[in-house]
């Protein structure tokens, strides 16, 4: 049956559109979040789809999740968004049990059953330190691609120790450490071993099931990843299609899961 | 009304009384749109009410209005209007102003003819009340350099107190467990302005050797009393007052009882009103007010009626910490919105065997307030180890049927957050229940704003 | 290497030879934390006690799992050591509800990290006649406690015998705090700190012994006379010289402290009387206590000012943790009453760890500044 569906994760920082077609990922994207949301996610959403050669009228379900829903124009059911990464981080990785969220503004640990029922979950709102932003604004800092982070973390000699609890005061021990002359690698390691750190001390406090399945922006970094696997002790597998759209797999398949009633 | 800048908040308390008892007069009024929205409402009222109308929270006046709701609200009322009458009287005769901490009851203080203010109510009601809720007190008492890690509840009084708006104190009385934020403003206040400090306690373990202790606090507690307030403690009177203190305590244990019903008949607004009664047990103001909330559940309960909306499943919730004060409305919306309905908290929950007291000599009526204030809520759940705080909420989800653990920790208490995985993990082991953590401020809105608390929320049942 | 240098150089937890040989060849090792643990009667028992410390921990995240955002750092960095193994050559523990947030971690280190024995000793928030009673009765239930299941030897002859070599630490710590009163110190306050806290990490009489080659060799000295200005240390917990380090680094000269690792633990001296366990509860339930007790400010205020005028202090540094509750408190009082009373006062808040020096230099070098023209 040809179901074509879409799901859309409107976040603070990243929009994240996916279309869903035959019970897979037809196609996808993932952008800014910009000033003027709602004008540039429905130019973003029709881009998507010129991308995949599908059109608005063959969208039969539409599930939106995130800060940003109340932007869609478009026609479509709001969905939780611990239920869309639990259930499409299910999807994705059907043993999943523990979920491990590391986006722009603040990371969330779930607890899945079998089902991909999220049963539990533990957030970290409160604090930048540890999201996708603070290894933005070090990136910035050192002049370095996003992308460029793990790699360079990973062939480090010496990781500098990162001391402070806040994003704020993050920044300038990061500047403190170049100005000092540390290596640039030495000084991603340390900053990106705090972020994997604080990620271990937040799935601990929910507590930890294998499989553990990463997804989010951050889980696009491998010394991130590494440091996270380190502590907790088990494998963090990150998802096969792009870790920033597990959100939006999630609320395409919950929108699509009210068809079905 | 009565004068003097030490009676500013009372009297501003009392007049928010008067408007909302003249409010709820008019039974056919379920919300202020009814009569055409706040602008509306505001003109139609009598002048000496309407500076005081804006003060009030928007949402607590359609709150209160709303059938289920409008008789605990007049209980409420009526219930503190007659307190604050009785400080103004006793300001007036000039009797000793005792402060108090909040786990225990006023009989001892009523025999010797004193005046107990509760020093945590006076930042509660403000912040239950108003917009800017018990703010101007908070701000003062950090601007003077003090922390803001400190518990609400008694930054604000320390507050007021600087700001002279309410009576000063000629005695701190404090139970000096383990809250250290609470312990170390008493000695503030009790340094700033030079009034006498004095504690009782139970050292740490919860078994008859402390409880003994605690007893022969209390005792060199009344000594100290007699001498402040120039009266010894007669037999006679401490029974009176006693009399009336084990009525509300009845009524308490009561409604603890009806709470286990399905679907719980207890509004989940009343709980921080609980708490600010419990620790005025001893007052008729008390009795009374139990009294409706008892009667107010029972009705619900022998009609089938429910608080929660047509069609709405129940979730109920214990509330592993406790309420905030700074939005009743927003425990109205639990209820509304989600069929959450509230059971019990580490500030309302007194175990069944707290039981009455004995009123056949002196020794067994100081005895059994003794063991009243050792059974008493938070104090129970703190003063020693993390087992019966545990214990006691792995009791309370089996024995109300809870659906879920909420654990709205007060950002100032510490020990709490200490323990709150040990909490947790046990009650999903035990009863096998999830939990909602999140933090807040007991009093101060600013922490944790309602709209955050909703958007928290929402999360949370979307997840059930 | 000379007695100055070994104390100053002596390693943290097992690092150290001394409770390394202990555990090898002489018997059991006891932690404590605050100080009101009666430390005399864990020695008479033949046993090493050992204050339980955090030096060295930069990170917190075993910790975080149970302890949150809203906890002092120090029992955090504590349980972290806990929890990672670092305090495994511990046989007992002995917690007290000193304040609100180390004695939660009696919980969690209980079911967490195995201790084979944890005690729990309390303290009545007040100093009263049946308060007096209570705890001499705690300290009394713990030592038939560790007796018993250590199968320990522990008389009052023994106790006794403990006292006095208790009571000499005191008197030559005393006489260390004397030396530093004098214009030119023979010591700086973070060589002092180190010598005075080692009594903590090794065994009581050796440590006398080597205290007394350690003074005898700083008496000889010129003294240190090229400082800004005479300095006193107050506040939260502190087992670690790196803050008083910082203070030097600018310039000021720490000359004495309130700390509960330094004079607050070893001023008062258990009276050499008849029962030895009654005279050793009333040293320490009545010595100078840390504001968790309640109505003691005055006194606390009048220790602090007595100091600071016998060591003709400049200024006052009382660095609070953050979350600290019970410093958070006091300090600003004392400020106020100090400044009053025309010493002036610095409240500094900080983490239990050395971090964001930055502004702590800044705040610092700013105190300095004011207080060195006078």
């Amino acid at each position: 049956m040809k179901m074509i569906g879409m799901g859309c994760d409107i976040g603070t920082s990243a929009t994240k559109i996916v279309i869903m077609k035959d019970g897979t990922v037809a196609g996808y994207g993932v952008t800014l979040t910009k000033d003027k949301p709602d004008q540039a996610i429905e130019k973003f959403i029709n881009k998507v789809l010129s991308n995949t050669g599908i059109s608005l009228s063959d969208i039969k379900y539409c599930g939106s999740t995130g800060w940003g829903t109340k932007f869609l124009s478009l026609d479509h059911s709001e969905e939780s968004l611990i239920k869309c990464l639990s259930k499409g981080a299910h999807w994705t990785v059907p043993t999943a049990r523990t979920v491990i969220d590391a986006g722009g503004l603040s990371s969330t640990a779930i607890s899945v059953n079998e089902k991909g029922k999220p049963m539990e979950y533990r957030l970290n709102d409160k604090c930048a330190s540890g999201s996708g932003r603070f290894l933005e604004m070090v990136a910035e800092a050192l002049e370095l691609k996003i992308e460029e982070i793990g790699p360079l973390s990973l062939s480090a000699k010496e990781r500098v120790h990162m001391t402070s609890q806040c994003a704020v005061f993050g920044e300038s021990e990061v500047i403190a450490h170049v100005n000092a002359g540390r290596e640039v690698a030495d000084i991603v390691a340390g900053v990106t071993y705090s972020v994997g750190l604080g990620l271990s001390t937040l799935v601990k406090r929910l507590g930890v099931q294998r499989d553990c399945v990463m997804t989010g922006g951050v889980a696009k970094n491998v010394a991130v990843v590494k440091a996270l696997e380190e502590s907790i002790g088990v494998e963090v597998k990150i998802t096969y299609f792009d870790s920033q759209i597990v959100g939006a797999i999630g609320a395409a398949l919950c929108a699509q899961a009210r068809l079905k009633v | 009304m009565k004068e003097g800048k030490e009676r500013e908040l009372l009297n501003t308390w009392k007049t928010t009384m008067d408007l909302a008892k003249f409010v709820l007069g008019y039974e056919d009024l379920t919300s202020l749109d009814q009569w055409g929205g706040r602008e509306a409402v505001r003109e139609i009222l009598p002048d000496e009410f309407r500076e005081n109308f804006d003060m009030i929270q928007p949402d607590l006046m359609d709150t209160i209005l709303q059938p289920k709701n409008r008789r605990v609200a007049l209980a409420y009322s009526d219930s503190l209007s007659e307190y604050i009458e009785f400080v103004n009287r006793k300001l007036d005769e000039r009797k000793k102003v005792a402060y108090y901490y909040f786990p225990m009851s006023t009989e001892i203080m009523l025999a010797l003819d004193m005046l107990p203010i509760c020093y945590e109510l006076l930042g509660g009601i403000s912040a239950a009340q108003y917009i800017h809720g018990c703010e101007d007190g908070i701000d003062r008492i950090q601007s003077e350099g003090y922390p803001d890690h400190l518990c609400a509840s008694q930054k604000a009084t320390s507050g007021y107190l600087l700001m002279g708006i309410v009576p000063k104190p000629d005695v701190l009385l404090k139970q000096a467990w383990g809250c250290d934020p609470s312990n170390r403003m008493y000695e503030w206040a009790s340094v700033t302005f030079d009034a006498p400090l004095i504690t009782f306690e139970m050292p740490y373990y919860y078994n008859e050797r402390a409880f003994r202790f605690l007893v022969g606090t209390v005792k060199r507690m009344i000594e100290q009393l007699e001498k402040i307030s120039g009266n010894s403690l007669d037999e006679e009177k401490l029974r009176e007052w006693v009399k009336i203190g084990n009525q509300a305590t009845e009524y308490l244990l009561k409604i603890q009882e009806l709470r286990k019903e399905v679907p719980c008949p207890d509004p989940a607004w009343h709980r921080p009103i609980d708490t600010a009664y419990s620790l005025l047990i001893g007052r008729p103001e008390a009795a009374s007010y139990f009294k409706a909330v008892y009667e107010d559940a029972k009705k619900r309960v022998e009609k089938g009626e429910s608080i929660i909306p047509e069609g709405k499943k129940e979730i109920r919730c214990a509330w592993g910490w406790a309420w905030n004060a700074y939005s009743l409305p927003f425990f109205n919306w639990l209820e509304e919105e989600h069929g959450a309905t509230y059971l019990e908290c580490s500030l309302t929950y007194f175990p069944p065997f707290t039981g009455l007291v004995d009123t056949t000599s002196l020794d067994t009526m100081i005895e059994g307030l003794a063991w009243r204030w050792f059974c008493w809520p938070m104090n129970r759940q703190s003063m020693s180890f993390s087992d019966i705080w545990v214990n006691d909420f792995v009791r309370i989800c089996k024995e109300f049927k809870a659906d879920c653990l909420m654990l709205g920790g007060h950002m100032a208490c510490k020990h709490f957050w200490a323990l709150n995985k040990l909490l947790s993990d046990a009650v999903k082991e035990e009863v096998g229940i999830p939990t909602l953590r999140f933090e807040q401020d007991i009093y101060d809105r600013r922490f944790t704003p309602v709209s955050e608390l909703k958007r928290i929320m929402n999360t949370f049942f979307a997840m059930l | 290497m000379g007695a100055l240098e070994e104390l100053l150089k002596l390693p943290a937890r097992l690092d150290n030879p001394y409770v390394k040989e202990w555990r090898e060849n002489v018997g059991y090792v006891i932690g404590y934390v605050c100080t009101y643990v009666p430390e005399e009667i864990i020695f008479a028992a033949g046993m090493l006690p050992y204050r339980v410390e955090a030096r060295g921990c930069n990170t917190t995240e075993l910790a975080d799992v149970y302890f949150h955002r809203f906890n002092c750092t120090y029992p955090r960095c504590i349980l972290q050591l806990g929890l990672s193994g670092d305090y495994d050559f511990l046989d007992g523990f002995c917690l007290l509800n000193g304040c609100e947030q180390i004695r939660r971690m009696y919980e969690i280190w209980s079911k967490y990290v195995k201790t084979k024995f944890l005690a729990m000793v309390t303290v009545p928030h007040t100093i009263t006649e049946e308060g007096y009673k209570w705890y001499r009765d705690e300290i009394l239930n713990f030592k038939e406690s560790l007796k018993g299941y250590f199968a320990a030897k522990l008389t009052d002859d023994d106790l006794r015998k403990t006292i006095k070599v208790y009571n000499e630490s005191r008197r030559l710590i005393a006489r260390l705090y004397d030396l530093r009163k004098s214009e030119k110190p023979p010591i700086s306050g973070t060589d002092a700190f180190k010598l005075i806290t080692a009594a903590f990490w090794m065994p009581r009489d050796k440590y006398n012994h080597l205290l007394k080659g350690a003074l005898d060799e700083i008496s000889q000295r010129e003294g240190v006379s090229n400082y800004r200005a005479r300095v006193m240390i107050g506040g939260s917990a502190c087992d670690d010289p790196s803050f008083i380090e910082l203070v030097e680094g600018r310039g000021g000269l720490v000359v004495t402290d309130s700390l509960c690792f330094g004079s607050r633990h070893f001023f008062n001296s258990v009276k050499e009387e008849s029962d030895p366990l009654e005279a050793i509860a009333k040293r320490y339930y009545h010595h100078n206590p840390c504001p968790r007790m309640l109505k003691e400010y005055g006194n606390r205020l009048q220790f602090t000012e007595k100091l600071a005028k016998e060591a003709k202090v400049d200024g006052i540094i009382i660095q609070r943790i953050s979350f600290c509750d019970n410093h958070g408190v006091d300090s600003p009082m004392l400020a106020k009453d100090l400044e009053a009373k025309g010493i002036p006062v610095l409240v500094l808040e900080k983490e239990y760890m050395l971090s964001d020096i930055g502004r702590l230099k800044t705040r610092i070098e700013a105190f300095l500044e004011r207080i060195e023209e006078r």
